[in-house]
């Protein structure tokens, strides 16, 4: 029986691989020549395989300290993901929420809503009856639409969308970072912020 | 490249990712913009955080 060549050892035909060998002895036996060729390892390395190549590449790579590490973010590993639930906490992001929607710049003070009266940074969403109230407090958003009634909640939602990209900008640039925008086509929007500001 | 990515739907949902970044300093990094934006709700640590983790730990036992 023959042992595994590997890839390049089992194209080669027989009569090629012989050349390789000093010609045996007329009295030895097929089988036993065919050992004789597969058993020093020696021999293997006229014959790398395509596994073995591979190997040794990792192998070159990994003892290589300043390649491992290029690979690695070359790569990029993703390594954890964390869902936010956002809070409304910055009066100059609300403002800059505020340009980005194209609505009227907010103002501070008390609001009368249907049920009552809030003390905080109003905000008037197109087409609501009552404005919306920032507590940066609390980071909380009160607000009366009567279940959509008296304003979409998809106003609402595209105030808070706007109010975390703006957040999430000023924050990065103030740690020095740079910020890229991406608008997706299902109206996501995507920020790519470049850890130490190389873009 | 170290880069942080924030996924922002149009219902005002916010996902924070990290990416190129070795072991625990992925946290670190990102710490800024979660305390930035709100309330965390949900964090899922990858393959990659433990197997880079690891990696680290085993590179600072050697030294």
């Amino acid at each position: 029986m023959l042992p595994d060549l590997g890839h390049a050892g089992a194209e080669l035909p027989r009569k090629t691989r012989h050349k390789h060998l000093v010609k045996p002895d007329s009295n030895y036996e097929p089988v036993f020549y065919s050992e004789l060729f597969v058993i020093p390892v020696n021999l293997r390395l006229f014959f790398p395989t395509k596994g073995a190549s591979t190997s040794h590449g990792n192998i070159r790579t990994c003892r290589d300290g300043g390649t491992a590490e290029r690979d690695q973010t070359r790569r990029r590993p993703l390594s954890h993901i964390v869902e936010l639930q956002t809070e409304v906490r910055d009066a100059a992001a609300i403002r800059a929420a505020c340009q980005r929607l194209q609505i009227q710049s907010p103002l501070y003070g008390e609001a009368k809503l249907f049920s009552g009266s809030k003390t905080g940074w109003q905000v008037k969403l197109p087409d609501w009856r009552y404005p919306i109230v920032c507590d940066v407090n609390t980071g909380k958003i009160d607000f009366d639409n009567f279940n959509g009634s008296w304003g979409k909640q998809q106003h609402l939602d595209l105030f808070l969308q706007a109010y975390a990209v703006e957040k999430a900008k000023i924050e990065s640039r103030r740690k020095g970072h740079t910020v890229t925008e991406q608008m997706l086509t299902d109206g996501t929007i995507k920020l790519t912020i470049h850890v130490g500001g190389v873009a | 490249m170290k880069i942080i990515e924030i996924i922002v739907t149009p219902d005002g949902k916010t996902r924070v990712e990290t990416k190129g970044f070795i072991g625990s300093e992925c946290r670190e990094a990102s710490k800024f913009i979660e305390r930035a934006l709100g309330q965390q709700i949900n964090e899922q640590l990858t393959r990659d955080f433990y197997a880079t983790h690891t990696e680290q730990q085993r590179l600072r036992e050697q030294s």
